[in-house]
């Protein structure tokens, strides 16, 4: 067998429980099972709580299922945790480093670590810190900061990389300048992949399969383009009104799910007119409603665009939540 | 072997880098000094004969001040380390919970030795009769167990806890027994003789009776084969203890 015969990254039927406080069980995982393929890059898509976090801690080999098996390019990280580590990088989601040494200094301690190494000046230029090597991690910008973890991600020069939410709590441009930088690891360096994120647009940009997650388990696996054709014509209807409309009425509209003031143009200390979005589950129709309830009611309708589905109303439909809604309710 | 090493000279430039190394080799030690230096007339009178208090307590606060500083100030490190993620991030790395600690101990027994070295000077200096001739090679050894002892211990507590503020609260209520019943601060022969045999079987209590015995007497390593043994097995408890009770993954 070669490298090649297997994937990546092999999980069936994974399964965690934890003991609550007070009695009964906690089912963090539920049974989970997919394939990465090598030079893949996945996505794992789910809110707070879904089990992204255990699943991937389970793959990496620091944490113990309670059912299922897990192998790492055909390795099984429990039996050979060793092998599976000098293989692997990992970008934790809330980690932290040495305080009292340069981040060059980190990257050459970790890179010890580890049979095959890669140069610490090298990591620095690739994740544009190369003019800060002599900065400790504290004095760097979150941004800064998440790059630096990628690049200690990459000190053995692994096969598969694994990432938990990288851009949590970045800014846009920060946010985009990381989607860049692993967009080259992944499609220049060849390096298999797999993000777990609760950002839809990033596991859309970036991902070329989906994981949908939640409570425990994968509610779908495709590439995003086949996941949002599965919606069959659910999308959004944008549009503008010079004044203050009541979104309780629009909710109401045939074909509507959900209607939501984006910009509210009336609000003290805002200019322009009111944005509203519609969450729809029938475009035609639902554009032919709004357009007899804007007559009947004298308002003027400016901008009116559809706009297709997203991974978010993906989710919507599997799990009958929001997903930042989901986010909201637990952060 | 490599990543240890490296381990261990991060772990000494930290070190180098950090206010750590000025509480725990020269403030505490120099204020334990200067409490000595006020009371360096009084003697200690036991069934044996009169003990010079400076004596007694060079030695036995210089082990403790050593064992429970360097301690200390380690578990402080360690608890933070944990909380914060540090130990985390380790353990997705092939580095094992032993190459870790061995990292992390190795500088600070180097720091012990220096410390203990420093205040055996500085004991002398202020009157204490320590012998500083060739045979008090053989304290290197003990400080060495010593230093292990107390890091090993450091380790468990943070290990055992959940924040850096449990473990100094436990930290603290396993220290403050230690100086009193452990012949450090006051001689064992003044306790209820059931004591004197309890106090025989604590971590700290054989070492400092070796370490008192060659520094001040000029005895050797053998007279104290049940001290030591006593002190090994404690060691390697808790270096078991350390390595099993340490939990990477908060």
């Amino acid at each position: 067998m070669t490298v090649h015969d297997h994937p990546a990254v092999d999980v069936s039927d994974l399964g965690k429980v934890y003991p609550r406080p007070g009695g009964g069980v906690l089912r963090a995982l539920d049974g989970i099972g997919f394939q990465v393929r090598t030079g893949e890059f996945f996505g794992f898509l789910g809110p707070n709580g879904a089990g992204k976090t255990t699943a991937l801690e389970i793959i990496e080999g620091i944490r113990k299922p309670t059912s299922g098996t897990v192998h790492v390019l055909g390795i099984d990280p429990r039996r050979d945790p060793d092998q599976v580590k000098q293989r692997i990088g990992v970008q934790l989601q809330a980690a932290a480093y040495f305080s009292l040494l340069t981040i060059q200094e980190l990257l050459e301690l970790f890179a010890s670590f580890y049979q095959r190494r890669r140069p610490a000046a090298e990591l620095l230029e690739m994740v544009d810190l190369a003019d800060k090597r002599k900065a400790y991690v504290r004095q760097l910008s979150g941004g800064q900061q998440r790059r630096f973890s990628v690049a200690a991600a990459l000190v053995n020069d692994p096969e598969v990389v694994f990432l938990d939410e990288p851009t949590t709590g970045l800014d846009p441009q920060m946010r985009h300048s990381l989607w860049e930088l692993l967009r080259r690891l992944n499609r220049q360096e060849g390096k298999t992949i797999v993000l777990t994120t609760h950002y839809m647009e990033e596991a859309e940009l970036l991902a070329e399969r989906v994981a949908i997650s939640d409570a425990g388990r994968i509610r779908a696996i495709d590439t995003p383009r086949n996941l949002i054709a599965r919606l069959e014509g659910v999308g959004h209807i944008q549009f503008a009104t010079t004044g203050r409309v009541d979104t309780a009425e629009l909710g109401r509209l045939a074909a509507v799910t959900a209607a939501t003031d984006t910009r509210n143009g009336n609000q003290p200390g805002t200019l322009g007119p009111a944005t509203y979005q519609l969450q729809v589950t029938e475009p035609k129709t639902a554009v032919g409603a709004l357009l007899d309830w804007s007559q009947a009611h004298g308002v003027e309708l400016r901008g009116l665009e559809v706009v297709p589905g997203t991974l978010e109303d993906v989710f919507l439909q599997l799990t009958g939540r929001k997903l930042r809604e989901e986010q909201g309710a637990k952060s | 072997m490599i990543g240890t090493l490296r381990l261990a000279a991060a772990s000494s430039k930290q070190l180098l880098r950090s206010s750590e190394i000025i509480a725990t080799m020269i403030v505490f030690p120099a204020a334990l000094l200067m409490v000595v230096a006020l009371f360096s007339k009084l003697q200690w009178e036991s069934p044996q004969g009169a003990v010079p208090l400076i004596d007694f307590w060079v030695t036995g606060m210089g082990v403790l001040a050593v064992a429970l500083g360097n301690g200390h100030a380690f578990l402080a490190t360690i608890a933070t380390y944990k909380a914060g993620g540090v130990l985390k991030r380790i353990s997705v790395t092939p580095i094992s919970p032993p190459q870790l600690i061995l990292g992390e101990v190795l500088p600070r027994t180097i720091m012990g030795m220096v410390t203990i070295g420093g205040f055996f000077a500085a004991g002398k200096t202020l009157g204490a009769d320590i012998r500083l001739e060739p045979g008090i090679v053989a304290v290197v050894p003990v400080m060495a167990m010593v230093t292990v002892t107390g890091l090993s211990a450091a380790f468990v507590i943070a290990g055992l806890t959940s924040t850096p503020q449990n473990a100094n609260a436990l930290d603290s209520s396993i220290s403050f027994p230690l100086y009193l019943f452990t012949g450090a601060m006051f001689p064992l022969a003044a306790f209820p003789t059931w004591l004197q045999e309890t106090a025989r079987f604590l971590p700290y209590t054989g070492l400092i009776a070796t370490v008192r015995g060659i520094a001040l007497h000029g005895r050797p390593l053998s007279d104290f084969g049940p001290e030591l043994a006593i002190a090994t097995a404690w060691m390697g408890l808790l270096l078991a203890a350390a390595v099993r009770a340490y939990r990477f993954v908060t």
